[in-house]
């Protein structure tokens, strides 16, 4: 029983590690995302935030309509919402905790809905939290449509600078380097500390010390790798069918979809 | 073409600790050079050293006549392979394909021509049939064929290998012998395998404390138990067991 919780706890950090792979390995073969460009799924993505964000604070029945995107990007691309949610959970935790407060600090009555008084602050806490889900669930979407190198290819064609580019791939490498290691010190140590329930809170502290010296170790020999092979900042188009008829009607369809839901913003006036 | 020189070599990681002392060689174009010794012994530095991931702290490493230095790093190493000792970390793009076709995109090579060289590369590896898989989901000998084709889609004049038969089993080690046999330009390969270097090397340097202490056939030191032993190796397999040849 206790070994099979032991086993639990590195099976979980597989899985981690499958995931995160996981997300690079299905653009790589299946879906039609892949016949876009990445900078115009990138785009769309920022473009979609930017809206997002400019919609005013006390409005979050503005922000329904832009519900749109996801649910027409989930259903077109075959995203499962659901695993979308198991993936995201801890990620919707800290946006629930991000705008509690703000019903405590502003109480100005604004609203009379059937007998209910909406504060300033709960409006602002409903529009914090939905433009908060919104922005993850469309970064949640871009990574799903796309590998980070080809995210950094777009960066990069976006004119974003090169330093900070290669920062957040190799910080994106150095994560799964990190699953990785964590995965292997486990492993082993579970192999020789059998029925044991989780890490002993002795050896913590060596273990944690050992696995950033390897981690960091091991990430700087993936930098020289990636030197040695002539790396200078610089990412390239992967996938030889991008369309690019496609990628022009997407960003073209969806700025018109965005335009307009910002013009006539029919029901929330 | 391409010819390595060092002269006078001298490195330490830590003050005082001097991995090399005062170590000179060169290697021609076209020669397959072995390294061998005991671990620890400073193989995998050397490597390092010739590719400027470790710079020396005493005399010069020359490329083609030219020094190694920050300056001139770039272009040294755009003809230089190396492969890493641990395929774990040579490996960081998602599929095979992505990996291999790294080098010459960075190198501004256009698409088709990347397309044929990553080609070239899995078939002369054998690991065509890997092409999309993911790396992460490749066994330990798989992890080494790809790594090692990771630096042939270059088409690298030198090509610098660390265990490069580590992890992989007596059909594909064979294989990567003739890969090597077969691959034109200058080779260093430092190994524990001393039938792996039998196989692929005529001239062996062999390191022992603070630097070489043979540089010359490779038949010749591979065959004198003592002095292997004195240095921490072992006669490699072809010798212990053959009959009819003449080990001292
Ligand atoms: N990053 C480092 N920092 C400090 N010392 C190091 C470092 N890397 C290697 N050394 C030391 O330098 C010496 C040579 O190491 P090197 O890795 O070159 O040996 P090697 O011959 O490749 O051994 P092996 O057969 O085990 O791979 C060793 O004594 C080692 O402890
Ligand atoms: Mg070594």
């Amino acid at each position: 029983m206790k070994r099979n919780m032991a086993k639990h706890s590195t099976g979980k950090m597989d899985h981690a590690i499958r995931e995160i792979h996981h997300v690079d390995r299905e653009k790589g073969s299946c879906s039609r995302s892949n016949e876009l460009h990445p900078l115009a799924k990138l785009s769309v993505t920022i473009l979609y935030m930017l809206f997002v964000v400019s919609v005013e604070n006390y409005h979050p029945v503005g922000l329904l309509y832009l519900l749109v995107y996801p649910l027409a990007m989930m259903i077109l691309y075959d995203i499962s919402f659901i695993r979308c949610m198991k993936r995201l959970k801890v990620v919707f935790f800290f946006v629930f905790c991000m705008g509690i407060a703000n019903p405590i600090f502003n109480r100005i009555p604004v609203l009379n809905f059937w007998g209910i008084t909406l504060t300033a602050g709960m409006l602002s806490m409903i529009t914090l939290w939905m433009k908060a889900l919104l922005t993850v669930l469309a970064g949640y979407i871009l990574m799903e449509m796309t590998t980070m190198d080809q995210i950094c290819y777009g960066l990069r064609c976006l004119h974003v600078p090169a330093g900070f580019v290669v920062l957040l791939s190799l910080i994106y490498r150095y994560l799964i380097l990190f699953l990785k290691e964590t995965d292997r010190m486990m492993k082993a140590y579970q192999l020789r500390a059998p029925g044991q329930k989780g890490v002993h809170f002795r050896v913590w502290g060596s273990l944690l010390g050992n696995l950033l010296l390897r981690t960091m170790d091991q990430g700087q020999r993936v930098y020289e790798s990636m030197i040695l092979r002539g790396f200078r900042g610089e990412y390239y188009l992967h996938t030889g069918r991008v369309s690019k008829r496609d990628s022009y009607l997407f960003v073209g369809i969806w700025m018109g979809i965005f335009v307009i839901l910002k013009l006539f913003p029919i029901v929330y006036r | 073409m391409a010819r390595l020189e060092l002269q006078n070599i001298g490195f330490a990681y830590e003050t005082a600790h001097w991995v090399f002392e005062d170590v000179s060689f060169s290697v021609e174009a076209n020669e397959t050079v072995g390294i061998i010794g005991a671990n620890g012994a400073g193989k995998s530095t050397l490597l390092k050293l010739i590719v400027g991931l470790e710079m020396v702290n005493r005399g010069t490493i020359r490329m083609d006549g030219e020094p190694l230095t920050t300056k001139t790093l770039a272009s040294i190493r755009r003809k230089e392979g190396y492969v890493f000792q641990d395929a774990e970390s040579q490996l960081f793009m998602g599929t095979v394909y992505e990996d291999v076709a790294f080098a010459p995109e960075n190198y501004g090579v256009d698409r088709e021509s990347v397309e044929e060289q990553v080609k070239k590369a899995l078939e002369l590896t054998g690991i065509s049939h890997l092409r999309d898989r993911h790396i992460y989901k490749l066994s330990g000998g798989e992890k080494k064929l790809a790594s090692i084709a990771t630096i042939l889609s270059t088409e690298p004049e030198m090509i610098l290998m660390d265990e490069p038969s580590v992890a992989l089993d007596p059909c594909n080690r064979d294989k990567l012998i003739r890969v090597i046999n077969g691959l034109p330009g200058m080779k260093l390969l430092a190994s524990h395998d001393l039938d792996f270097i039998y196989d692929t090397c005529q001239r062996t340097l062999v390191l022992g404390k603070g630097g070489i202490v043979y540089d010359g056939p490779t038949e010749q030191v591979l065959k004198d138990r003592a002095f292997l032993e004195q240095y921490g190796l072992r006669l490699p397999l072809s010798f212990r067991f053959a009959v009819g040849r003449d080990c001292k």
